[in-house]
């Protein structure tokens, strides 16, 4: 009878060795490594990572606090294979400040405001044609940096 | 002793083929970081269809990215606070926690103690409270981020505070990517709100010239939208009635920030403006108003908030 205890309880410690493994996010921070935190500098990161995978289709809003007397260096980073990320920046009455595409894998804006306030960054990644019918996903990552004005 | 052994045998080859798996994984994750494609992975049919559904109920991915520690010390320290170690909390007093939120919440604390040490340049102090982090977060599980690299890149940069506070600046967005990659967002929201709290504490506690006073109102008004973000966080852990008692007192504080008059952006100024290579964005006058009374209220809920977690 205590062999099996013991049994199950070494088949409990590999299933939960087994599942807690989860490569995908791993990845995905290590993307986020790899294409965006080297353009943080001169600026020092907020300490947020806002990273996630994401399919042809999918939008996300990351909502940021800017305070007035720091200069902020936004970064957008996403898989190559998510073509034509639109990404825009608005406040909380859906005034637009600046939007644009993201050409390649990486672009940063470097802002200021003039009074602390909370900023929408959205995110959409248009429709893809799929012809295989196999979808996939792709790392989109966003980093916020800052620095004395 | 035919059962024993068998057993023996049935443990043995699960552990290896456990140790394996990982091995395997290893491996084949250092392949594909060989190769852009790596993180593009394939989906099942059953995933594919999950997803489709979850498209059509149209839910958005929302992230909320608040101002770290380091942040809000910058902002005080140009205000003019100075350095005074002993209004940070006591290194000691780390023993003291048993269960996770209180370790989270405190981790956050010293993590904002760490980053105002750094920031001054108090390098003997930032190594105490790094320490401490280091402690505190193994303790919670996290400590596989606090790698022993981060000691030895402040060990060599005694004099150097630009790279102190980017060794620290890496500690917390190591420790945040670590625990949103094994789904443990709540814990990042307890230290957030140590973090926030702490802040807020050295910012209004610390003695400063009348002329500086106004300086650091208007950044004490400035976080009002992050006590909101973390309140949206805090509110979304579900289950929880330890915090309870938090919850409340961070939507009393809300209040309080309520009563604070802001000055709308002139609609007539242009609202993009291009300044030394850098945008800035018209969000609104700077000189916000906020009198003696809600200034002291904002203080002394912050410093009972504060002492609510610390002890």
């Amino acid at each position: 009878m205590n062999y099996l205890k013991k049994i199950i309880a070494v088949c409990f410690v590999a299933t939960v060795a087994l599942l807690s493994y989860n490569p995908a996010n791993a990845q995905c921070k290590g993307f986020t490594k790899r294409n965006c935190s080297q353009e943080l500098s001169p600026y020092l990161s907020n300490g947020q990572f806002n990273g996630a995978y994401m399919i042809p289709g999918e939008s996300a809003d990351v909502k940021i606090n800017f305070n007035q007397g720091l200069s902020y260096r936004l970064i957008i980073c996403a898989d190559p294979f998510l073509e034509n990320l639109n990404y825009s920046l608005k406040d909380e009455n859906g005034l637009v400040y600046f939007s644009d595409t993201l050409k390649g894998t990486t672009t940063f804006t470097d802002l200021e405001v003039t009074q602390s306030k909370p900023l929408t960054l959205s995110i959409s990644i248009p429709e893809k044609e799929n012809t295989t019918g196999i979808v996939r996903n792709g790392c989109v990552s966003v980093l916020v940096g800052f620095k004395e004005q | 002793m035919k059962l024993k052994k068998q057993f023996n045998r049935i443990s043995i080859s699960l552990l290896i083929a456990t140790t394996l798996f990982g091995c395997v994984s290893e491996v084949d994750n250092r392949k594909k970081d060989d190769a852009i494609q790596e993180e593009t992975t394939k989906e099942s049919k059953e995933q594919i269809e999950a997803r489709s559904e979850a498209k059509v109920d149209q839910i958005k991915k929302i992230f909320y990215s608040l101002p770290s520690p380091i942040e809000l010390t910058y902002l005080f320290k140009k205000e003019g606070i100075n350095y005074q170690a002993d209004k940070l909390h006591s290194i000691a007093a780390r023993n003291n926690y048993n269960v996770t939120i209180k370790k989270a919440l405190n981790l956050g604390v010293y993590g904002a103690d760490l980053s105002y040490a750094g920031l001054f340049g108090n390098h003997e102090d930032a190594i105490e409270y790094y320490t401490t982090c280091q402690i505190l977060a193994e303790d919670i599980g996290i400590g596989q981020t606090f790698q022993k690299e981060f000691i030895s890149r402040i060990e060599s940069n005694a004099d150097n505070r630009d790279t102190l506070l980017q060794v620290i600046s890496d500690f917390f967005l190591d420790n945040d990517a670590y625990l949103k990659d094994h789904r443990q967002q709540h814990i990042s929201t307890y230290i957030l709100i140590g973090g926030w709290i702490e802040g807020m504490y050295l910012g209004t506690q610390m003695e400063v010239k009348e002329s500086d006073s106004k300086g650091i109102r208007t950044i004490i008004a400035g976080q009002k939208h992050s006590l909101i973000s973390l309140l949206v966080l805090l509110n979304s852990i579900e289950d929880e009635e330890s915090l309870n008692v938090l919850r409340e007192n961070m939507e009393d504080l809300a209040k309080l920030f309520d009563q604070i008059n802001y000055v709308k952006a002139d609609e007539n100024k242009q609202k993009v403006e291009k300044k030394n290579g850098k945008i800035v964005l018209n969000t609104g006058e700077s000189d916000t108003k906020i009198d003696d009374k809600t200034f002291e209220q904002i203080k002394n809920l912050v410093k009972e908030i504060r002492t609510s977690i610390i002890s």
